[in-house]
């Protein structure tokens, strides 16, 4: 009987109790969610707060644009290489064997670091850079040799899809930085004073990259649209393409009425630096790079970046969206000086 | 009575950590684990806990994110920029990273303040990685 009572009394509790229960924990689960989620977003937030320094000198010298790609390297007397096909740079005659086109026809990265030497000690900006692009290159390689080949073979038994391209974009670092030993040096560290010593001596790619990495040369509010100004008037590829990244891409899209979906910004944007005359040919640093860096490889080995986006990244009805996209970008940042479109 | 209604209490409170906990995972950050067979023996990876500096972290995160990429059949599509990730690393230890560029060697970003130890307690939040200059072996003329 005192059984039954309970029972009836603990039933009728949880008749009367359960709706209220269950509408509070969906209001608490909905707020652990969006604390959750905030929690994680905030955190992003802090890092790339973070690595966002407050500079002493906001006051850099400024790029001129008159001057962009020429460099006293170009007086050394090495034997010119031939750049062949890839010589297409839109802002850039860049024929010089020791400039941009020299790195991406370079076999042989110790000897060009080398011969790079007079002109970065002579403090030329564009000669770090270079010497950046060399370092980030082959600092995988040159750290541990022995490492980097354990990876690759490590990589060719895996099961990928692009197994192939991979084993040969691996293979052309070890080919290009064979020379460099783990005594060189080449490491991160490196790579981040040589792009800032060139920034701070007028490289624009490397201003660009430091501004896409959340470490611009000033921290002024018209900085961004300043620099994407002057790299739209100097034309140069290699700098609007090392934009393609920075958390400006969106907005400025945005501002040119250029509607594209999110996970594509970065990539339309370095397409129209591919169009600008940045080398993104099969065996370009850039496509390199995205395999190597990023597991992001072609299974077409003959394919360049462009192709390889529309073939492997955007559905084929996105495809015009992108493309019309990308035509606006080179018809405004490429060629013409800004402003006069 | 009082009995009754603390166990009442605790019931509610059992069923909505439940829910919560539910909905939390549910929503799925993507957990590259270093013991995962794929990641365990690639060399930025295997020697990386969340003691090592900034540097060695975000080379060993981002040979992961490569290899998760690679794995996946859309790599374009996947661990795109901006994406937050959680890393384990061989010793246990943990923390959130975020993806700023695919293409670069350090394209990924540690997130402050998420680094956990091997027994998941937190690391101090404003624990200063060591210097990256550090794990540069002293330089041949060439690059002075």
């Amino acid at each position: 009987m005192q059984a039954g009572q309970d029972n009836a009394r603990h039933g009728s509790g949880i008749g009367r109790v359960h709706p209220r229960a269950i509408a509070l924990a969906c209001a608490c689960a909905a707020m652990t969610l969006a604390l959750w989620l905030w929690s994680v977003g905030d955190g992003a937030d802090a890092a790339g707060d973070a690595a966002v320094p407050v500079l002493s000198a906001p006051a850099a010298r400024l790029p001129d644009p008159a001057r962009p790609g020429s460099h006293p390297a170009s007086d050394t007397a090495a034997p010119v290489r031939r750049a062949g096909p890839r010589d297409r740079t839109a802002g850039h005659a860049d024929t010089d064997p020791l400039g941009r086109r020299g790195l991406d026809a370079s076999d042989d990265l110790f000897d060009y670091a080398q011969r790079l030497q007079p002109a970065l000690r002579a403090g030329d900006p564009e000669a770090a850079w270079l010497m950046s692009r060399v370092v980030d290159h082959c600092a995988g390689y040159a750290a541990d040799p022995a490492a980097f080949a354990r990876d690759s073979a490590l990589l060719a038994a895996a099961d990928l899809a692009a197994a192939r391209t991979m084993g040969a974009a691996r293979g052309r670092i070890a080919s290009r930085c064979g020379r460099f030993t783990p005594a060189d040096g080449l490491s991160l560290a490196r790579v981040r004073m040589l792009r800032r010593q060139a920034a701070e001596g007028g490289s624009l790619p490397a201003e660009a990259e430091l501004l896409a990495r959340g470490e611009p040369l000033s921290t002024s509010s018209d900085y961004p649209e300043a620099l994407l100004e002057r790299i739209g008037t100097a034309a140069d590829a290699d700098a609007f393409g090392a934009l393609s990244t920075a958390v400006e891409v969106p907005r400025w899209l945005s501002m040119l009425d250029l509607d594209v979906a999110p996970q594509y910004h970065a990539i339309t944007w370095q397409m129209a630096a591919c169009r600008m005359g940045a080398d993104c040919g099969p065996d370009s640093l850039l496509m390199t790079s995205y395999c190597v860096n990023g597991g992001i490889c072609s299974r077409n080995a003959g394919q360049g970046f462009e192709q390889f986006v529309y073939d492997a990244a955007i559905p084929r009805q996105g495809v015009d969206h992108v493309r019309t996209a990308v035509d606006a970008l080179v018809d405004r940042f490429g060629g013409a000086p800004w402003g006069s479109k | 009575m009082g009995f009754e209604v603390t166990r009442r209490r605790y019931a509610v409170l059992f069923w909505l950590l439940l829910f919560a906990a539910y909905s939390v995972a549910a929503i799925g950050v993507t957990v590259l684990d270093a013991g995962d067979k794929a990641y365990a023996d690639l060399s930025q990876v295997e020697p990386v806990t969340v003691h090592a500096s900034e540097d060695r972290r975000n080379l060993g995160a981002a040979q992961m994110a490569a290899m998760y990429r690679a794995q996946s059949g859309a790599p374009f599509a996947s661990l795109t920029p901006g994406t937050t990730l959680r890393v384990v690393w061989p010793d246990g230890s943990s923390e959130y990273v975020v993806v700023t560029n695919p293409a670069a060697s350090d394209g990924i970003q540690p997130i402050p303040g998420t680094q956990r130890d091997a027994a998941d307690r937190p690391l101090d939040a404003g624990r200063a990685a060591p210097p990256a200059a550090r794990d540069a072996a002293p330089a041949r003329p060439l690059l002075d």
